[in-house]
């Protein structure tokens, strides 16, 4: 019965590529758009900090150490500005799937990550939630198996009930397969 | 026996010893400081050896204290003991619940005749039960007495139609019952590892409290033969080459010592090396100085890994690793003794002991898929030319010519190492284990059983995407397994497979 209802039984290359073009979901837009504010305005901080320090008018730096702050601030632009990107880009490729037994998780922009977490081998789930998570109702979920904490499963961006209804979901099924 | 009993005072010792271990491996991020300041320690010498004292009669003390307030006894079906100094620990044991009676002589109580009898339990280390400093034949008899209440208790259990499974469990696997012999190692064998693996810190672990006189001691017995160094290097009478004879002498030399240590170092480690079964479980003996035991379950069993370095592979000796849960959980130091390891058996004895643990194993003789050759491009072009060009460049710019040479003989070797690197790579899969094996001048096999993984990971570049390539990955209790640049389609083949077995068979991990 267990077989039948088996829904990834891959055996054969040819029907693999569906495999892979599963549908997947994205993470709630609200994670993304939070967290492209965050970074905009750390890296903006840093970026003010450093532009205090060249034109605050109280001690007057150097022509050269002058210099020297120009190239810091624009190297550090340079930097923010790549960071800014690349998060926001990192954030919108992130996307997961719920399966029967499994969860998958799909990430990376230049270096694509899928990690795929069978149910069966789960140690425990955490529920984690920020102060800015709880404001915007949101929660992440970190899974861990016995793999040990280098390989923790983490699905961030998730609206509270959904993390909810997925741990919940994971720990019944969990509970069938040990007891079934 | 019911009444109270104190341990022999030899104890002390032990808990001395113990407790000063406990305070050096404690205080050993602090011997840079004192390295440093040694000049200021030096001047005041009296206040060192005051305070070196007072922390000495302090242990010592400790060590009594701790002898004077540990008292068991022995019951007719547990045992209780009581000890602690400050935080008192009353521990009573029923003999069903130990696991395992074990005998550990150090090397300051075999003159005595004395031992320490750990009682093993299921549950966590902090339940587990030392009497230190007991006469031999007297732990022998409580041993006698824990085992022959357990198999009087069995045989009733027997008897008794309706046993409780796990209790039955607990006494089998606590029950004297035969122990069968595996492997054993010999002198020569330990030598022969000493010789192909490096075991100089098992030697340095036990002489890092002594480091500073031994460095002492080598320097002021080089002096005492009127050997400088510096007016050696610097005097203009010695020609280059006869300088550079004597570093390739002393090199040789330096090799030569390192080496011995290293046999020393393979000796305290694996002296007596026995590895048994009994049941279900293989229990490891091994130590020169004091002797320590592992003990794994066969169902613990994570990971099979056959080491080869190249000497080694030149002299046909295996280093066979069986690896339980990760090494996470467990304290990072003394791993390699805590790990179920054969040091340096022959190909026979190897296939023995690996059909022992998995018989439908094939890791030797499964067919070996090699890795997409991309794998030397990417190694040649990311790291290698890079080097070369840069080295080049310079010579151009600073027109030392010279430094040309060196980098076409650095890209040829390196070049030749990827190719070895590449070449050693492989990967297959049947129904019940994946195999990887990899190495560089010697060659290593990995293999676990496929309901074993705990999670899979694809990887993938966009340069890699271009040439329908991947990594996957493995992640397993004991570690994790990457196979690098294959096609794409046997990436997601090997996973879908895994996850498949994981997800159908619903077998346990451990």
């Amino acid at each position: 019965m267990e077989q039948s209802t088996f829904s990834n039984e891959p055996l054969s290359i040819e029907s693999l590529p569906a495999y892979q073009s599963q549908e997947s979901t994205p993470l709630e837009p609200a994670y993304i758009k939070a967290n492209n504010i965050l970074r905009i305005v750390s890296f903006s901080v840093i970026l003010l900090i450093i532009a205090v320090i060249k034109w605050q008018p109280f001690s007057p730096l150097s022509a050269d150490a002058s210099h020297v702050f120009s190239i810091i601030l624009a190297v550090a632009g340079a930097i923010s500005l790549f960071a800014i990107v690349m998060g926001y880009l990192y954030d919108k490729n992130k996307s997961y799937t719920l399966r029967e037994h499994d969860i998958s998780l799909y990430s990376g922009v230049i270096f694509k990550k899928v990690t795929i977490q069978p149910f069966l081998r789960i140690q425990h789930i955490e529920l984690k939630r920020g102060p800015i998570d709880r404001k915007l109702d949101l929660a992440s979920i970190q899974v861990f198996s016995a793999g040990g904490a280098l390989h923790t499963f983490e699905l961030p961006g998730l609206t509270h009930d959904d993390a909810l209804s997925m741990r919940q979901y994971i720990l019944d099924h969990k509970d069938v397969t040990v007891h079934g | 026996m019911d009444n109270w009993q104190r341990v022999s005072k030899v104890s002390i010792v032990d808990y001395f010893v113990k407790n000063l271990i406990r305070l050096v491996s404690t205080s050993i991020y602090a011997i840079p400081a004192i390295w440093a300041s040694s000049d200021t320690l030096k001047e005041h010498l009296d206040y060192v050896v005051l305070g070196g004292g007072a922390v000495i009669s302090l242990l010592f003390v400790a060590a009594f204290l701790q002898y004077f307030f540990f008292k068991y006894r022995l019951k007719e079906d547990n045992i209780e003991i009581h000890s602690g100094v400050l935080f008192k620990k009353h521990l009573d044991l029923p003999f069903t619940r130990v696991q395992n009676v074990k005998l550990i002589t150090p090397v300051y109580f075999r003159p005595f005749d004395y031992t320490t009898m750990e009682l093993d339990t299921a549950g966590s280390a902090k339940n587990e039960a030392n009497i230190v400093a007991v006469p031999k034949d007297k732990a022998n008899a409580m041993k006698q007495q824990i085992l022959a209440y357990q198999a009087l208790h069995q045989a009733e259990e027997q008897v008794d139609e309706q046993k409780e499974s796990d209790k039955e469990s607990v006494a089998n696997e606590a029950a004297v019952g035969d122990e069968k012999l595996l492997n054993e190692r010999s002198l020569l064998d330990l030598v022969i590892h000493g010789l192909t693996n490096n075991r100089v810190f098992f030697f340095l672990a036990i002489l890092a409290p002594m480091a500073d006189s031994i460095f002492e001691y080598a320097n002021q017995f080089l002096l005492s033969f009127g050997f400088d160094v510096k007016a050696f290097l610097f005097d203009a009478e010695h020609p280059w080459w006869q300088l550079s004879l004597y570093f390739i002498a002393s090199f040789i030399m330096a090799y030569f010592i390192v080496m011995l240590i290293s046999i020393l170092g393979a000796i305290i480690a694996f002296y007596g090396y026995k590895l048994t079964k009994r049941d279900n479980n293989y229990i490891q003996r091994s130590g020169l100085l004091s002797i320590h035991e592992v003990v794994m379950k066969k169902p613990r069993l994570q990971m099979i890994v056959r080491q080869q370095d190249w000497l080694d592979v030149l002299i046909k000796r295996i280093n066979l690793k069986f690896e339980q849960m990760g090494g996470l959980e467990r304290h990072q130091q003394n791993n390699v003794r805590n790990k179920l390891m054969v040091p340096s058996v022959k190909e026979n004895e190897c296939r023995e002991l690996i059909d022992e643990m998995w018989p439908t194993n094939k890791m030797t003789q499964v067919d070996y898929q090699p890795i997409s050759q991309r794998f030397i491009v990417r190694g040649i072009g990311l790291f290698i030319t890079p080097i070369t060009l840069l080295l080049c460049v310079i010579a151009v710019v600073s027109e030392q010519w010279i430094i040309v040479p060196p980098a076409i003989v650095f890209f040829v070797i390196a070049s030749g190492l990827i190719w070895c690197r590449w070449k050693r790579w492989g990967y297959a899969m049947d129904d019940e284990y994946v195999y990887v094996r990899k190495g560089l001048l010697g060659v290593n096999y990995y293999c676990f059983a496929i309901e074993k993984t705990q999670m899979v990971k694809f990887k993938q570049s966009i340069f890699l995407r271009r040439h329908k390539l991947c990594h996957t990955a493995f992640v397993t209790a004991a570690s994790s397994l990457t196979i690098p640049f294959i096609p794409q389609d046997i990436g997601w083949h090997l996973m879908s497979q895994s996850l498949y077995k994981v997800e159908s068979l619903k077998k346990n991990w451990m």
